[in-house]
């Protein structure tokens, strides 16, 4: 059988675009990634190794030949499958991330904007402008915790709709503008450009950004992960109560250069429903206020961080899969990484640069991966100290 | 009416048709991938559709400002 034990930089050239793979064994599988589409394949090992010989420009008459001896199966057949690779993987058609940059150059930057919020985050002061209530309803809820008096400011982010769009400018330089119902992006750009405030970071130089909430033993930290409505937020809330840290809320970066999780400063969303089991921990909630996403029909309210620290970053010990059943009994168990890497990747922003998506693979093949359900939260803070400790 | 012919065995034993078999199942795993896209771009959980600054924007969040007397 055959095992690439370590990545393999191949390169094509296709249309004059230079696409590159990379192949990373995870558990008894091999993981792909293409650098044309930014996309991740999880495959056989000897498919891998199929792919790999094309790339190197091996004809695929002789590849079949030796599939077909090594399989002991119809040349026809093998022919027929290495083909069906080399038109996905060698020639395939042009690829979607090759779409035209949008064009900001006719933008104009608004010179007044009625709202304005200031935020403190560590020694940042970060001035918040936006077009109308509606914008700042999109950002501020999140972070008003952070709210100080008018101050001299580091940075000023500014935030205007126009035809349909909502616009995000840092300074005077446009980040980027997205439709109405594409806002989720805009608040995800407001937030990288937030990070890249507070931790003196580029885009390029992060890994990635996980849909997860992550907590810390003050040593290390730990990424919960799971659909909406799992309980993610819900068991930072109940962890930072018992001692853990709460390190970011829904929006969790990791540097490339260390793969440490930062800090984000959002605060955590706490759902109406969430509200019986949080409140005897968190009196404060009575009196927070209250957003009703209509459509959504959703009712949040928002719980500051434990850590005012939002310079801090810690390596992670490993991502958990929770998921809060009611009655069901407690279990913990391993997870295989196959199974974690289909559920972590598309939940996830991914960098597509090619040395991030080679330290991504590394990395998260170096991690534990677990999968928690509860309905007892004793149990569950039990159990994730446990974790913490290596004791499962 | 039906003749009950018997297939004739010299051509294939039962040992290499089932090592066939094998054969046949591991190339057809070898075609088997999953594909897995990340988000096009970073993004925060949020309400579907707020119907942020349409024509029929009353479907936008609320604040409910408990505190306000």
């Amino acid at each position: 059988m055959f095992y690439l034990w370590f990545f393999v930089f191949l390169t094509l050239f296709n249309l004059n675009i230079q696409v590159i793979f990379l192949l990373k064994p995870i558990d008894d599988k091999t993981v792909l990634w293409s650098s044309r589409d930014n996309q991740y394949l999880v495959i056989e090992n000897t498919t891998a190794l199929l792919v790999s010989k094309l790339s190197k420009g091996i004809d695929f008459e002789d590849i079949s030949r030796e599939l077909s001896q090594e399989m002991s199966l119809p040349i026809k057949e093998t022919t027929d499958f290495v083909l069906d690779l080399k038109k996905r993987f060698i020639d395939p058609g042009p690829s979607k991330l090759l779409n035209k940059p949008e064009s900001l150059k006719d933008v104009v930057v608004p010179n007044h904007f009625p709202v304005e919020k200031f935020y403190k985050i560590n020694e940042l002061v970060i001035k918040a402008c936006f077009d109308s209530q509606e914008s700042c309803f999109l950002i501020h809820p999140k972070f008003e915790h952070l709210e100080v008096e008018s101050q001299k400011h580091d940075y000023c982010f500014k935030t205007f709709t126009q035809d349909a769009r909502i616009f995000l400018a840092v300074e005077d330089t446009l980040i980027g503008s997205w439709p109405f119902d594409e806002f989720h992006y805009f608040q995800g750009k407001y937030s990288m450009q937030l990070i890249q405030k507070i931790h003196k970071k580029q885009e390029d130089k992060w890994l990635g950004v996980f849909h997860a909430s992550a907590v810390s033993d003050k040593k290390n930290a730990m990424l919960f992960l799971g659909d909406s409505g799992n309980g993610k937020s819900t068991s930072l809330a109940l962890l930072q109560a018992h001692g853990f840290d709460c390190i970011a809320d829904d929006f969790v970066p990791v540097a490339a250069h260390s793969q440490e999780i930062y800090s984000f400063p959002a605060a955590i969303s706490v759902k109406k429903t969430s509200l019986d089991t949080l409140l005897p921990l968190y009196p404060e909630l009575s009196d927070s206020k209250e957003y009703d996403f209509k459509v959504a029909q959703k009712i949040v309210r928002y719980l500051k961080p434990n850590n005012s620290d939002f310079s801090s970053h810690l390596p992670c010990k490993g991502l958990v899969f929770i998921k809060y059943i009611k009655d069901a009994p407690l279990s913990c168990e391993k997870i295989d990484k196959i199974t974690a890497f289909q559920k972590l990747v598309p939940d996830s922003w991914l960098s597509p640069i090619k040395e991030n998506a080679a330290i991504f693979l590394d990395w998260f093949d170096s991690l534990d991966c677990f999968e928690l359900t509860y309905s007892n939260n004793t149990e569950m803070v039990a159990q994730v100290s446990k974790l913490f400790r290596d004791e499962l | 009416m039906l003749e009950n012919k018997e297939t004739p065995s010299k051509d294939i034993t039962r040992k290499d048709a089932l090592k066939k078999m094998g054969s046949y199942a591991a190339f057809a795993a070898l075609g088997t991938m999953i594909m897995l896209n990340p988000q096009k771009a970073q993004a925060q959980s949020g309400p579907p559709n707020p119907g942020f600054g349409g024509p029929n924007s009353n479907v936008r969040g609320v604040r409910i400002d408990r505190n306000k007397k």
